[in-house]
């Protein structure tokens, strides 16, 4: 013993270590595990989830360019309870891990997995450490279990001694010892790791609590004794396990030697030509998008753009992605499916020349980098929106054309939020189901944040107690940590080989879809492809709406064909009139339009970029109007500042600028810039924008940029935080958000008729959509069971030169489609004459029929409502009689619904009415309250007082407008923008939340054209609309 | 002594079904029955807590996960608190209402006390539902001379009771029901004067299925005077006979079959202790009311036990103390249950501050039914653990029980705690539960830890406990096992918070 004493520590490899990426049993963050063992001087540490790969490019990323091996492995437990590790050797090591995972993952349930001993009889067990890990208890210790490991992996077989100062560890110790001698199996120490120091054994025990449905004081021996399932001092790790043992681990990771960086992604070989690399098949479908693009020739920008990213694209060997989402882009076309790529992809040439994005580049500015870089060494991001109805067309060709064995969705990460942190843990706690749901539901939007002491008072708790600070403690602790995967929106991986070799697969929610074990930024940080296939309701919208006119304008027309540049669609935008128009639509937009004006694409792109937390938190919209409304400029303090602010007046509001004052200012590299760039959008939740402020504020004087400019634009990055828009993006979106302004502006009723038929999408509901449209002249048809199908249609009278809008069946509340078009399939031959013979041709149920009364689609053939229904009622299927059913003809006395009985069946079955406006139904009521129509508030002066009472539409409380929230009422003349101050809110808050019509006393304000109803008090009027049921859209 | 009866009819252990026996046919020679419907619309709120009525109170319940409003005080409604909205909307509203738990158990048990105690007034009394009575008060009429006369005293005797009510009456049950639903407190006594003074009930208070009611408003009926208008075949046809029939009841067109209270062979009544009782003496003082009320049933209902059963609840509703009372031979001798009760609680310690008391038999007798010899009861089927050749044991371990009482004779047991303070527990029915025995333990442990004083040489250890650290009896220490000098083996421990040392136990 005394030779020990003298002895340095033996160094330490700890090979059994779980992250809380084995959901709700590991207490720490795989980062938190690698960063710990390298203050504690470990020579390595393996990250070995149950049955999962999902935390290591995390702990990978934390354990890169340290002092530490990171082992890449996986725990498993098989059906017969047989506990082991199993770590990759090299990378066909890691491969079979991967793949015994996906097995393991793909036969079970979602969540789960199951494995078999017969499943590793497959295994090479070259290229695999196993450890096996011995029964807790000691009197079941079967050797068996190790036998028969022993012989799947007879070379690199070892028994885990794990001790944890329990009351046997030296009885277990000693019969491991003999089971050694007797097997000729070597043993190892082994660390049995949950978390990554002792003061996270509460949160295990709350974790163990939340998994197992119990709360912690009834976990009993469910839960460890004490914390040592901690990284141990190395110090503390020799005195417990002999000497001899440590070592072992060392000589174990020395086995063991794979990193991710090997992970070498190849891309999918079927998408270039036998006769062609990748490359020059590129280069040639850039060429033939390029004669397409300019067929009068392309400019000398243009063309050199196109080499230099050709040249980029060669050199960091991307040009398979490019063709990868070409080709799915390619796909959707051959189908009519409107696509369009966005994001930073927009600021590619080549993007544009392959016809995967639509931003014409001499029309912006680009930043190639923004899109790739050098430094980066990270694959390029190319999102492309489909058509919301028809983007499963797509996926389902990638599945088809690459194989599901070569495909799989991304995951997306559940983590805890606090609505969900605080009733896992208060219900681990042992509070009760009600209080914790007290807890949980007063975190919504209206109280945001944290809890105060008197807010906690409020709801009934006492902000001392102890059982409080343990739940507020843990719940701050749980924030952020893994709950269970799930499948990415649109985020696909595609490869050449077997993808379970590469990355594990397990099953998704959704049946017949997969998701790999890592999300999209671990598949960024790894540096695999992935192909965004996402879902737009609006290009669904527009596609709709094209081919609507198509039925009635002399020539077709198609997305390309959208004339360009339309002043009378600029007009139309500048007077807010922008209702179902995509981006510029919200509450917030339509504010900032009658500002800003736009009046040309690039004002659109700034329109959209404008109005973004970003923006308005570094203070940038005000400096820009002003200088926009007086024809102004800010200093430049260079020539090169003022190329790249120049576009935006000198205020830097995309990106991409900031981007660019860093390279032209600061002399930042490309790929510098693009760390910038991430950082900016990290610093809020995790810092590190210092040393990007020393670089800069040094890079800026370097180039002779005083201090007091160099200190302006780093307070600009950081305003710009998390929110920052890109102006590719905008662009993209600027397209789209012009197109449909085109549409709203000279097809209202084909733009309305699309938009109704591709809910729910959008800002604003079918009956604000009617509502604008009939304000734009459209005529819209009620829903009748002899003229309508299953979609709204456009009923055109060629001869007069009419175009109505018929509203659909989908309107319908509880109305099948199936049921809808077999209506309109049967009623060809003639039309219905009665309910019965509705009710025989089409053989609709009851409840189809009761649905359409209340919809009020039998009125043609009922006269009223209420005899709808009571035709609907009496109404007998074919088979319950013999003879052909005889048409009801009881004249029965029933009284004929009054309008507002009307309106309310409307509002509540159909979700909009054609009747009057409700509000103009108590017009007479409110006149004698002294309200007026919100029409009226136009003709009050500014800073006059005015009353004005309607429906409560919507409610917003932006995170910018600091408690700001801001009420949109409807009236039979318009809407009205009512803007209450936190004061008044917080006053008259259930008046404010509760009320469905509201009526608002206060001060009208006018702003370049923009009017606000600023509120001072508040009056429920609710009880005026009796049962009438409107549902405010309330956002965040 | 009473004499023994030959025939023993059968004990009313269920709710009897009673069909009127005569149809209502000839309306000039009157109905032969008259309906007494007596609602009661606060009674959840009534037996919440005494000051619930008078304040913004609710009673909640948890409906599909969600903590709902199940009924309301009026101030309680006057601030837009109503029945359905969630507990959280209820107190955004009102912060300082006060929310009870819906106890829907307690108020059917007041329900029947009420069915029984109304049996005073009629033998025909139906608990028609949760909160209503009906009692055919034509028989009944003649003793108490006048409709009039039974209404003031009900009216009278329930408010001094603290009820609040509603009472109408009709010659169909549904009908006056139906009038109390709508806050109508009507007296009729002619079935041709239904049609007129139900007329303008609208169909929202009719007691059928929301399903019904919403088609009914489809086809823009509002009141019964609508549907009156509609044609009955063609109503059965969209509605169903259910339905016509339901209308034929409330104008007794049609004879309707009401249930027959009869009261139960199980009795159960509690109080409640607001301010919580904390001494034997308050306690047996408040048993003894109990007890007064239930030998008061008992001589109502002619009826007699020998097991009671009394449920201390303290502050949690789960944390009880029970009592079981086996009397030699089933007695309703209020001085003899007085004289056992005050030998049982002069000895009982309470555990903690009482909260609500509750007294439960179910195994009610006919007052004459046979003796049990002393022998014969001493052992109940219930209570006996052990079988085969433990028997004898259990036996004496019973006797012993019953003689000095269940908190004296006790076992041990073990409990799944990694506390050794808290591993084991007595019991009075100790098993023989030792999977989790530990030799390395000591059998005995000293009733507190003490400080160690002595020198002491370390044999084993440490074992590190760590855990309860949500409670007051958390522990941080490290378990060895040690030798004093004298030889003797000690379990100590360090503890790791305060650090210091700690002798636990000894071993044998």
């Amino acid at each position: 013993m005394a030779s020990s004493h003298n002895a340095p520590t033996p160094d330490y490899a700890e090979l059994h270590c779980i992250s809380n990426f084995s959901f709700l049993r590991g207490a720490s963050h795989p980062e938190e595990l690698v960063t710990r063992a390298i203050e504690l001087g470990y020579q390595a540490i393996a990250i070995t989830d149950e049955c999962s790969l999902s935390g290591v490019v995390r702990a990978h990323m934390a354990a890169k360019g340290q002092a530490i091996k990171l082992i890449i492995g996986s725990e498993f437990i098989l059906e017969d309870n047989t506990h082991f590790v199993l770590l990759a050797r090299d990378r066909k090591g890691y491969g079979q891990i991967s793949k015994l995972i996906t097995q393991a993952r793909r036969v079970a349930e979602k969540g789960s997995y199951l494995l078999k001993r017969a499943d590793l009889t497959e295994l090479n067990p070259e290229h695999c450490v196993a450890l096996w890990i011995p029964p807790a208890d000691l009197h079941t210790i079967d050797s068996e279990a190790l036998v028969w490991l022993n012989q799947v992996f007879p070379k690199y077989l070892w028994i885990a001694a794990e001790l944890f100062l329990t009351h046997n560890d030296k009885q277990r110790l000693k019969q491991l010892k003999e089971l050694s001698s007797q097997t000729h199996i070597a043993l190892c120490a082994a660390g049995g790791v949950h978390m990554h120091c002792k003061e996270r054994k509460p949160l295990h025990d709350i974790l163990t609590g939340i998994r197992l449905g119990k709360a912690v004081s009834e976990l009993a021996f469910d839960t460890f004794p004490n914390s040592e399932h901690y990284l141990r001092p190395k110090a503390k790790l020799a005195k417990i396990y002999p000497r001899k043992l440590l070592q072992e681990t060392t000589k174990i990771s020395q086995l063991c030697d794979f990193s991710l960086s090997e992970l070498r992604y190849e891309y999918p070989s079927e998408i270039v030509p036998p006769t062609h690399s990748a490359q020059s098949w590129l280069t040639h479908l850039v060429a033939e998008g390029t004669q397409r693009r300019w067929p009068q020739g392309v400019s000398k920008k243009v063309s050199d753009l196109i080499q230099h990213e050709l040249r980029l694209v060669e050199e960091l060997s991307y040009a398979p992605y490019f063709l990868t989402v070409y080709d799915i882009v390619q796909f959707a076309r051959s189908q009519n499916i409107l696509c369009q790529g966005r994001g930073s992809a927009a600021n590619s040439v080549i993007c544009f020349c392959l016809g995967i994005t639509e931003v014409d580049p001499e029309r912006m500015n680009l930043l190639f980098e923004r899109f790739i870089s050098k430094e980066r060494d990270e694959p390029p991001d190319i999102d492309v929106d489909f058509e919301h109805e028809r983007r499963e067309e797509v996926i389902q060709y990638i599945y088809k054309k690459y194989g599901r064995d070569r495909t799989a969705l991304a995951a997306t990460v559940i983590t805890y939020r606090t609505k969900s942190a605080l009733r896992d843990v208060g219900k681990a706690l042992g509070m009760s189901l009600d209080q914790v749901d007290r807890l949980a539901k007063s975190v919504n939007w209206w109280q945001q944040g944290q809890f105060d002491e008197d807010e906690l008072r409020g709801l009934g708790f006492n902000p001392h107690s102890p059982v409080l600070k343990m739940l507020l403690a843990a719940v701050s602790e749980i924030l952020g940590f893994p709950r269970h995967l799930s499948q990415h929106v649109g985020g696909f991986i595609i490869s050449e080989g077997l993808l379970s070799e590469l990355v594990p697969i397990e099953n998704a929610a959704m049946p017949e879809r997969t998701v790999i074990q890592w999300e999209k930024d671990d598949l960024e940080a790894i540096g695999l492809l992935k192909v965004d296939v996402l879902a737009l309701g609006m290009l669904t919208a527009i596609r709709k709406a094209l081919s609507y006119i198509n039925d009635y304008a002399p020539k077709p027309i198609a997305f390309k064909d959208i004339p360009a540049e339309d002043p009378g669609v600029y007009e139309m935008i500048q007077r807010a009139d922008t209702v179902g128009v995509f981006q510029i639509e919200s509450r917030a937009q339509m504010s900032m339009l009658p500002r800003l004006k736009p009046a040309n694409y690039y004002d659109l792109v700034i329109e959209i970029a404008i109005v973004r937390p970003g923006p308005i938190q570094g203070d940038m919209v005000h400096p820009y109007l002003n200088h926009r409304r007086n024809g102004t400029e800010e200093n430049y303090p260079s020539e090169a500042v003022k190329k790249v602010l120049q576009r935006t007046l000198g205020i830097p509001i995309f990106q991409e600028q900031v981007m660019q004052l860093a390279i032209v200012a600061a002399s930042f590299t490309p790929g510098e810039a693009d760390q910038l760039r991430r950082a900016m959008a990290a610093w809020k939740r995790k810092g590190g924008l210092e040393k990007f402020e020393d670089k800069l504020l040094r890079g800026m004087q370097e180039n002779g940029y005083d201090q007091a400019f160099a200190q302006r634009i780093f307070s600009q990055i950081k305003g710009f935080g998390d929110y920052g828009f890109p102006e590719s993006h905008s662009a993209s979106f600027a397209l789209l958000a012009y197109a449909s302004s085109w549409l709203k502006c000279y097809h209202p009723a084909a733009f309305t008729c699309a938009l109704l038929n591709s809910q729910p999408m959008g800002f604003y509901g079918a009956s604000q959509l009617v509502i604008d449209a009939k304000a734009h002249g459209v005529t819209v048809l009620p829903i009748d069971v002899n003229k309508s199908f299953y979609d709204c249609v456009l009923e055109i009278d060629r001869r007069k030169k009419k175009i109505a809008l018929r509203l659909g069946f989908r309107l319908v509340k509880n109305l099948s489609e199936n049921s809808a078009k077999a209506i309109s399939e049967t009623r060809k031959q003639t039309p219905f004459s009665s309910v019965q013979e509705l009710m025989d041709r089409v053989g609709l149920n009851k409840a189809d029929l009761e649905s359409l009364a209340a919809a009020d689609a039998l009125e043609s053939l009922s006269g009223n409502r209420h005899r709808a229904h009571w035709q609907a009622q009496g109404a007998e299927p074919v088979s319950s009689t013999l003879l052909k059913t005889e048409e009801d003809k009881t004249n029965v006395m029933l009284r004929t619904p009054s309008e507002i009985e009307d309106i309310e069946n409307d509002y509540d079955n159909v979700g909009l009415t054609l009747r009057r406006h409700p509000v103009a139904l108590l017009r007479d009521y409110l006149y004698g309250r002294h309200a007026f129509q919100t029409r009226q508030l136009h003709d009050i002066p500014n800073g006059g007082l005015a009353k004005v009472a309607g429906l409560v539409i919507g409610r917003q409380r932006p995170g910018t407008a600091s408690g700001v929230i801001f009420v949109t009422l409807e009236d039979e003349s318009g809407q009205a923008n009512v803007v209450v101050w936190p004061k008044i809110a917080e006053e008259q808050s259930k008046v404010l939340l509760q009320s469905q019509l509201l009526m608002v006393s206060g001060v009208v304000q006018k702003d370049e054209g923009v009017l606000h109803l600023i509120a001072r008090k508040l009056e429920d009027l609710s009880f005026c609309l009796g049962e009438l049921k409107i549902k405010s859209r309330d956002f965040h | 002594m009473a004499k023994p009866r030959l025939v023993q009819a059968p004990l009313p252990l269920e709710y009897t079904e009673q069909t009127p026996t005569r149809r209502v046919a000839n309306h000039k020679a009157g109905p032969s029955h008259l309906w007494l419907a007596i609602q009661f619309p606060n009674i959840a709120i009534e037996i919440s807590h005494p000051q619930a009525k008078t304040s913004a109170s609710v009673t909640a319940q948890t409906v599909k996960g969600r903590l709902v409003v199940c009924s309301t005080s009026a101030l309680a409604e006057e601030t837009g608190i109503h029945i359905g909205m969630a507990v959280n909307a209820a107190y955004a509203l009102c912060p300082g209402v006060h929310v009870f738990e819906h106890d829907e158990k307690r108020v059917a048990n007041t329900m029947t006390e009420l069915a029984a105690w109304a049996m005073q007034y009629t033998s025909y009394v139906s608990l028609y539902n949760s909160n209503t009575l009906l009692l055919e008060i034509r028989g009944s009429l003649k003793l108490f001379g006048q409709l009039e006369n039974i209404k003031t005293s009900i009216k009278s005797q329930l408010q001094l009771q603290g009820h609040d009510t509603i009472l109408s009456c009709t010659p169909s049950p549904s009908a006056s029901y139906l009038l109390t639903c709508f806050g109508a407190e009507a007296d009729i006594f002619d079935t041709d004067q239904l049609r007129s003074a139900l007329g303008d009930i609208p169909i929202a208070v009719l007691d059928v299925n929301q399903k019904t009611k919403k088609r009914l408003a489809n086809i823009g009926t509002q009141t019964l005077r609508d549907l009156w208008r509609l044609p009955k075949p063609e109503l059965r046809k969209r509605f169903g006979n259910d339905f016509v029939l339901y209308l034929d009841h409330l104008t007794a067109d049609s004879p309707e079959v009401q249930k027959k209270f009869a009261p139960k062979a199980t009795f159960t009544a509690d109080s409640v202790f607001y301010w919580g009782i904390e001494d034997c003496e308050s306690l047996l003082l408040e048993v003894k009311k109990l007890v007064l009320k239930f030998i008061d049933y008992l001589r109502k209902t002619d009826l007699c036990t020998s097991s009671y059963r009394f449920n201390l609840y303290h502050f949690a509703e789960k944390d009880l103390t029970g009592i079981d009372i086996n009397l030699r031979k089933a007695d309703r001798d209020v001085d003899y249950i007085f004289s056992v009760l005050e030998k049982y609680f002069d000895k009982l310690q309470l555990k903690g501050k009482i909260y609500r008391l509750e007294l439960c038999v179910d195994k009610l007798e006919y007052f004459h039914t046979k003796s049990e010899t002393m022998l014969e009861n001493t052992f109940h089927e219930e209570t006996a653990i052990y079988s085969g050749q433990n028997k004898a044991l259990s036996e004496l371990i019973d006797q012993l029980q019953n003689r000095l009482g269940s908190a004296h004779i006790t076992g041990i047991g073990l409990v799944n705690d990694y506390r050794p303070e808290h591993a084991y527990q007595f019991s009075s029915s100790a098993t023989n539960e030792l999977s989790h025995y530990r030799p390395d333990r000591p059998l005995a442990l000293l009733p507190e830890a003490s400080s160690l004083n002595v020198d002491v040489s370390l044999i084993s250890g440490p074992e590190r406990l760590q855990t309860a650290w949500w409670s007051e009896n958390k522990i941080n220490r490290d378990y060895y096992i040690a030798k004093d000098k004298a030889g003797r083996r000690l379990w100590i421990y360090h503890d790791l918070s305060k650090r210091q040392w700690f002798i636990h136990g000894l071993f044998a």
